[in-house]
């Protein structure tokens, strides 16, 4: 075994539920998930020495992300991207109206997985990254292209929008505790 | 503070990382605004359920889809930079300590190495038609020719000159010069035999090969 392999080895056992997980709650299907993951850790192999050991993770959520939005193009996803910009300030805006409070909220798994399917692209990706993947906010920035700022503000909207879409689509009995 | 500003402190106001200044101003605006209140509290229970989705695990047959793969395309698709061997060689410090020079030493090692290796290439094997063998053989023969009759006259010559100027000196002199002309004879025809017979011996080994392949 050469040592590019078992460098690639031992990053593929490493990372590879970093990539699945953003994949899956990115596209929210296992099989796409796994698509993207086998030629995400490929396209590692390809770039492997181009790669410093320390940029290999943010490389990973960086790529992830680009080819989680190319399967979203070519599936023709319609999510919130779709609305324009003003109707997603009016959604937001409705979060506020009167209805049931969130301490009586509780959002199944499968509500919120649907859910985070729904958000732009952007709001999604930073959600995923630091709510799910926990990931620190500078590597968020890095990989997403933004200032610091920027992606708490993104975070706050699309949590915000998330909890939107979990008011419109609950059942009452599964939103009162 | 406005909810605009307010918006941008939200994510560090829920994690508790606003200067206590801050904090004290956004707690002001909290009272205030049943608007970002409402939302606040609305974003903290979305951010409390996401942290509880379950870690999904990639399942073991991708990682063998991947390896296999890999051992497929094999090294070849790793293209590797000689900035990078050499980093692998001898690590990223030295690199950067030893600089230009480290690098300019290693060109001439490199280039010394190259130029060797080509000068004991062998031969490539090529196919001639019997003419053509034919023909080389008689060319080298009149070389060789050529080589043995320069080779008799400048023997000839030597012995012309190394005569004719002991014919012209006195006999006393002549007894006294006898050994140093027989040494000086001897002197001059073997350089001039050894260097013809060097130069003739490839196209003697020439011909000899060319001969046992007709």
């Amino acid at each position: 075994m050469t040592m590019e392999t078992r460098r690639f080895k031992t990053l593929v056992h490493q990372h590879k539920d970093l990539v699945y997980n953003q994949a899956y709650y990115f596209t929210g299907n296992r099989e796409d998930a796994e698509d993207i993951t086998q030629d995400v850790l490929l396209k590692l192999w390809h770039h492997l020495n181009a790669l410093k050991r320390k940029a290999v993770k943010s490389w990973l959520v960086k790529v992830t992300r680009h080819a989680c939005i190319d399967h979203c193009r070519k599936t023709r996803e319609y999510s919130l991207s779709e609305f324009e910009p003003a109707q997603q300030q009016h959604m937001l805006n409705r979060l506020s109206d009167p209805g049931s409070t969130p301490e009586q909220m509780t959002i199944s798994n499968d509500v919120l997985r649907q859910a985070i399917q729904q958000l732009p692209p952007q709001f999604r990706s930073i959600v995923i990254m630091r709510e799910i993947q926990d990931l620190p906010y500078a590597l968020i920035a890095e990989t997403m292209e933004l200032p610091l700022n920027t992606v708490k503000v993104y975070l706050h909207r699309g949590r915000v929008m998330l909890a939107q879409y979990v008011k419109a689509n609950c059942e009452e009995p599964a939103l009162a505790r | 503070m406005q909810c605009q500003t307010f918006e941008q402190y939200s994510v560090d106001y829920l994690e508790g990382t606003l200067s206590p200044r801050t904090m004290h101003d956004a707690d002001a605006h909290l009272q205030c605004c049943a608007h970002c209140r409402a939302l606040l509290a609305e974003a903290r229970m979305v951010s409390e359920a996401l942290r509880r989705l379950p870690q999904e695990s990639c399942p073991d047959h991708i990682v063998e889809q991947v390896m296999q793969q890999q051992a497929l395309r094999g090294a070849r698709s790793v293209r590797v930079s000689w900035s990078e061997r050499l980093s692998q060689w001898f690590g990223p410090v030295h690199i950067r300590r030893f600089g230009l020079a480290t690098v300019a030493v290693l060109l001439v090692v490199v280039t010394v190495w190259q130029y060797q290796r080509g000068q004991h290439r062998p031969v490539e094997t090529e196919t001639y038609s019997a003419a053509e063998v034919e023909q080389a053989k008689r060319e080298i023969e009149l070389t060789l020719a050529y080589l043995h009759r320069y080779m008799q006259q400048t023997s000839t010559a030597v012995e012309y000159q190394l005569a004719s100027t002991q014919t012209t000196l006195t006999e006393p002199v002549h007894t006294i010069l006898a050994e140093q002309i027989q040494s000086t004879q001897t002197a001059v025809r073997r350089p001039m035999q050894t260097l013809i017979t060097d130069a003739a011996a490839p196209f003697e080994a020439a011909a000899s090969y060319l001969g046992g392949k007709l």
